[in-house]
């Protein structure tokens, strides 16, 4: 096994299908050592930032048992499949 | 038995019994498709792998400034929380394909059936097994590692994983099926919320913030984040009643 596939099974396996929740949870770590160490106690924005990021990385997400077409609209669209991955989106409401 | 050190094993046990089952399903397909005694051999290295890297890290991390520690392991425990949380709620709303031991065993069974036997040691079923248990096992000495080194118990958490492999054993090899009936969608969930606030919890203490009661406030932080992410299912579940409009979609590629 090359040092570079040890790289990417490592990565894979702390970060693994969305990187910008491991960015997530890195920020809030972080600005909350910056905040804290300005003064304040800001226990709170940790679970603030991990749960936003969490929340913003399922947006547009939808069902499997949805209609791939579009649900109650008999008008073929694109999109509206399920996901596994980041990052797909059904249509705007 | 501290809350803390209660918490700590609930964790590490529900986080191990369900990769346990899902390496048990593996195992067992390529037993009883093929040998046993290279299937067990593969259990057997790929624990030992396991124990040796326990046994090296354990001592490493735990001997960090504690500062340093809860601010290096709730990183990595958040990180692998969120992904884990992730997976189960997208699981949970019925997005992602949930765990199914059987289906799992009937594909492993046939993969297994399709390589011809050769006489003398069977590679591939000391193979699969092995990879099978080293790689949920990783899992599992990921959790033991950071929950033991953090709380300075890491004999604790490894006892609770090597109590939830006992009791998972017991149970596998009493029915010798696959243990479809372990709730194992839910413990990945509740598995995620508590990975999720301990690192939470952990990394913003390492940071320099301090919880107001101290460890009393991890159980409201648990509910917070249980609640939280069972309201991001039903927002999921929600779209799915929900009417489209004309505008189109974005694609993965357009969104990332």
């Amino acid at each position: 096994m090359t040092p570079r596939r040890v790289a990417l099974a490592v990565w894979d396996f702390v970060v693994g299908d969305d990187w910008r929740l491991a960015l997530a949870a890195v920020v809030a770590i972080g600005l909350t050592a910056v905040v804290c160490a300005l003064g304040p106690s800001t226990w709170w924005l940790a679970p603030l930032i991990a749960l936003g990021a969490l929340r913003w990385s399922l947006r547009g997400t939808v069902p499997a048992t949805r209609p791939p077409d579009g649900g109650n609209d008999p008008t073929p669209k694109a999109g509206g499949h399920a996901v596994d991955q980041p990052g797909v989106q059904s249509p705007p409401k | 038995m501290s809350g803390a050190e209660l918490s700590l094993a609930i964790s590490v046990f529900l986080a191990c019994a369900v990769e346990a089952v899902e390496a048990f399903t593996i195992v067992l397909a390529v037993g009883t498709t093929r040998r046993w005694r290279p299937a067990l051999t593969g259990v057997g290295a790929a624990t030992l792998v396991l124990a040796v890297l326990i046994a090296a890290l354990g001592p490493a991390l735990t001997s960090l400034p504690l500062g340093v520690l809860r601010v290096v392991v709730g990183g990595l425990l958040l990180t692998f929380g969120l992904q884990w949380l992730r997976k189960a709620i997208l699981r949970a709303a019925g997005a992602k394909a949930k765990h199914d031991e059987e289906a799992i065993f009937e594909t492993e069974r046939a993969d297994a059936e399709a390589v011809p036997v050769t006489a003398g040691f069977d590679g591939y079923a000391f193979a699969i097994s092995f990879k099978a248990v080293l790689l949920e096992g990783l899992e599992v000495a990921f959790i033991v590692l950071t929950f033991g080194a953090n709380q300075h118990d890491v004999g604790l958490a490894a006892a609770a994983a090597a109590v939830a492999i006992i009791a998972v054993l017991g149970a596998g090899l009493a029915l010798r099926a696959p243990l479809a009936r372990v709730p194992e969608n839910g413990m990945k969930f509740v598995v995620g919320v508590l990975l999720t606030s301990f690192g939470i919890f952990w990394g913003a203490e390492g940071a320099g913030a301090s919880w107001p009661g101290g460890e009393a406030s991890l159980a409201p932080l648990v509910a917070v984040v249980a609640l939280a992410a069972l309201a991001m299912v039903a927002e999921i579940k929600g779209r799915a009643a929900a009417p489209i409009t004309d505008a189109p979609s974005k694609t993965a590629e357009e969104v990332a």
